[in-house]
């Protein structure tokens, strides 16, 4: 392995390179509020239900349309379900179309941030099988309700393309929650089955003892999610409501509105004697392929035309001061290679204009083989967190560039605080983009705000107050996605804790792995 | 030559700004001539659901058991005369599974303060299927020009407060 001269390079020389990087080196990218949509390819979730059938032509709709009995037409996923009609064409096949959406995140990925656009509904037809008339005309099928987007769907008939008949069911929403019971601190585990596809009905809000706790999605998991809060509070009795949020927080009449079916469902949860875990712990999204390539790295076209380098990290990802290894072959034989980390300083705070610029930070100097490979070990950065790149420069060219991901972790928070005093949680590893650039805090399960980590290089240092009664309480921090600076109109889920993070995340699709950090604090007189 | 080019890039330019306007109007004229606004209301009258706190209102989600009321204002496009019973041949709501619905020609209202349109209501049957039901208005007048207009309606069950 080639010796790295990072020691070798003087502090008055680093200061250089970064002050030039600065000022210099800094790519003029904007910040400004030009959203360029992408609908993002869902990746594949682990356990998550795919198209309850192949995708179909609707058809059009018939001169003279009959009316199909669905029975019966209010179902849980899962439940039978038997469809029939008369008076069709005579002797003909039939295709029953199911009517449902795709949902996918919209994202505007730049070579300098990512910004979080909503997300975009497709209305799609898929078969749920076939069947014939009969001499009369009629027809019967009995199915298994799809797992599938709740609410009202369409069904259709479809005879030589023209919808015969039409039929229509409505998915309903259910939440099951496990344990019932348990010590402070237990986990609680919530399943969803049903979140719909349009708007209004397609998020879950969560109310801990009427506390705002977070909000939850399944877009890309066909209206199904699983996540988990954890039991705070005194011994006896707390409520967890599961309502209906049109954009994030809880919509709380319901019954008055044109949809009264995703109003909520209130479940009790009981606290008894004892304490369950409280080590902190960190919980990761689901592991899936990302699907999008241009994420927050700087573009191809800043790497040399003529070069034909190539160059691999031995790790995609880790945390800040993790020790990697870059190899690289076709470099310029004999010749000096700089290794360099792009990142970038700024912030969002009353952002109106070029708000962050791209730098370069040393991270060391090597020498090409004889052969032009390299092998060299690096060190991630204490600096942001998020999707960056180790770049390897000769002769002030950028040869070659991989990708890295630097994830937030956990560094420290108080075991014991005393009632009424301040106590300062921290992170490493915070991003910049409207994906990771902050965090969500909730104290025994009420959401109290967000902390961000752009200004402050990506270390948070999260201002705390130690209230309630003397014994257990409660952090957690969520996932967020920031929906500010800039700012795109009526976007869902900004700004409140993400709680479905670990299956449906935008971020997922662009291979951000997001966790939230379970903590806790014992608080004395 | 270059008088010539600066007419060409005029007429470019010209088409360019005209291919949207032309684009927009999609539809056959001759298909085109009267012209139709409608919207649904609930009615105040519902057979098998509970009426609503206030009645007439603008909706097009309704119950099974609820009172559909389509409120129809038109105009033929060649003389501006407003559609009534006076010029139309007749005028109904097509729907799904139901016997047409004819629309009727009235006046609307408080006295004083009364309003002329086409109109006519319809229950949601008990059995009527969930989601989505295009209906289509039609209007045929005594010059023999016709209008239609697609109108959706969601059909949603008929669901009691729920108990939390």
């Amino acid at each position: 392995m080639t010796r790295i001269h990072h020691t070798c390079v003087s502090w008055r020389r680093r200061l250089g390179l970064t002050a030039m990087a600065a000022s210099i080196v800094v790519l003029a990218l904007g910040s400004a509020a030009s959203a360029d949509p992408t609908a993002v390819t869902t990746p594949v979730i682990p356990g998550a239900a795919t198209l309850p059938g192949p995708l179909v032509d609707p058809g059009k709709p018939a001169a003279t349309m009959k009316l199909m009995t669905t029975k019966p037409d209010i179902v849980k996923a899962g439940a039978p379900i038997a469809f029939s009609a008369t008076g069709l064409p005579a002797n003909s096949d039939v295709t029953l179309v199911w009517m449902t959406s795709n949902i996918r995140w919209m994202l505007d990925p730049k070579p300098d941030s990512v910004d979080y656009l909503g997300r975009k509904v497709e209305k799609i037809a898929v078969s749920l099988g076939t069947s014939k008339t009969d001499a009369a005309g009629a027809f019967s099928m009995n199915v298994k309700t799809p797992v599938d987007f709740g609410g009202l769907h369409d069904v259709y008939a479809v005879v030589d393309g023209q919808q015969v008949a039409k039929g229509g069911l409505l998915i309903e929403r259910t939440v099951t929650m496990s344990p019932k019971k348990g010590p402070v601190g237990t986990p609680i585990t919530i399943h969803v089955v049903g979140l719909a596809a349009p708007t209004y009905e397609s998020l879950g809000a969560v109310l801990y003892d009427n506390k705002f706790t977070g909000t939850v999605s399944g877009n890309m998991t066909r209206g199904e999610t699983t996540f988990k809060l954890r039991a705070a509070g005194e011994l006896g009795a707390h409520w967890i409501d599961f309502g209906d949020s049109s954009h994030n927080v809880p919509y709380l009449n319901l019954e008055q509105s044109p949809i009264p079916w995703v109003a909520g469902l209130r479940m009790k949860f009981t606290i008894t004697k004892g304490t369950a875990n409280l080590a902190p712990k960190t919980e990761w999204p689901v592991k899936v392929t990302p699907t999008l390539n241009q994420r927050t790295t700087l573009l191809n076209a800043s790497l040399a035309p003529d070069s034909k380098a190539t160059a691999a990290l031995s790790a995609a990802n880790g945390f800040v001061l993790s020790k990697s290894t870059i190899t690289a072959a076709g470099l310029t034989p004999s010749a000096p290679v700089d290794l360099v980390w792009s990142t970038v300083v700024g912030n969002r705070v009353n952002c109106t204009g070029q708000c962050w610029s791209f730098v370069q930070v040393p991270l060391g100097r090597a020498t090409a083989a004889a052969d032009g490979s390299l092998s060299a070990g690096v060190t991630i950065p204490d600096g942001l967190g998020g999707w960056h790149v180790v770049q390897l420069m000769q002769a002030g060219k950028v040869m070659a560039q991989v990708p890295y991901f630097v994830k937030r972790n956990f560094v420290k928070a108080p075991k014991v605080v005393k009632a009424g005093t301040p106590f300062i949680v921290e992170l490493r590893g915070v991003g910049w983009t409207q994906l990771d650039n902050t965090t969500a805090v909730t104290y025994d399960n009420a959401y109290m705000g967000y902390a961000c980590g752009f200004n402050s290089n990506g270390y948070v240092r999260i201002q705390l107050f130690a209230t309630g009664k003397p014994g257990i309480h409660l952090i957690d921090l969520y996932p967020l996605l920031y929906t500010q600076q800039p700012a795109y109109p009526y976007l869902q889920l900004g700004m409140v804790p993400f709680l479905s993070y670990r299956t449906d995340w935008p971020g997922l699709a662009a291979g951000y792995e997001i966790p939230a950090f379970r903590l806790a604090i014992k608080v004395v007189k | 030559m270059r008088r010539i080019l600066l007419m060409l890039g005029a007429a470019v330019v010209l088409s360019a700004i005209a291919a949207p306007a032309l684009a927009q109007s999609n539809a056959d004229p001759a298909k085109t001539n009267v012209f139709l606004y409608a919207d649904t209301v609930n009615g105040t009258r519902p057979v098998g659901a509970k009426p609503r706190p206030t009645g007439c209102t603008l909706t097009n989600y309704f119950a099974r058991g609820e009172q559909v009321v389509y409120r129809v204002w038109g105009s033929e496009a060649t003389t501006g005369d407003i559609l009534s019973a006076e010029n139309v041949k007749y005028a109904y709501v097509k729907i799904p599974g139901l016997p047409n619905l004819k629309l009727n020609w009235g006046a609307h209202g408080a006295v004083g303060n009364r309003v002329w349109f086409w109109a006519n209501a319809f229950i949601v049957p008990k059995g009527y299927p969930l989601g989505t039901v295009m209906t289509q208005i039609v209007f045929k007048t005594e010059n023999n020009t016709f209008g239609r207009y697609d109108y959706e309606l969601q059909i949603v069950p008929n669901l009691a407060l729920r108990k939390k």
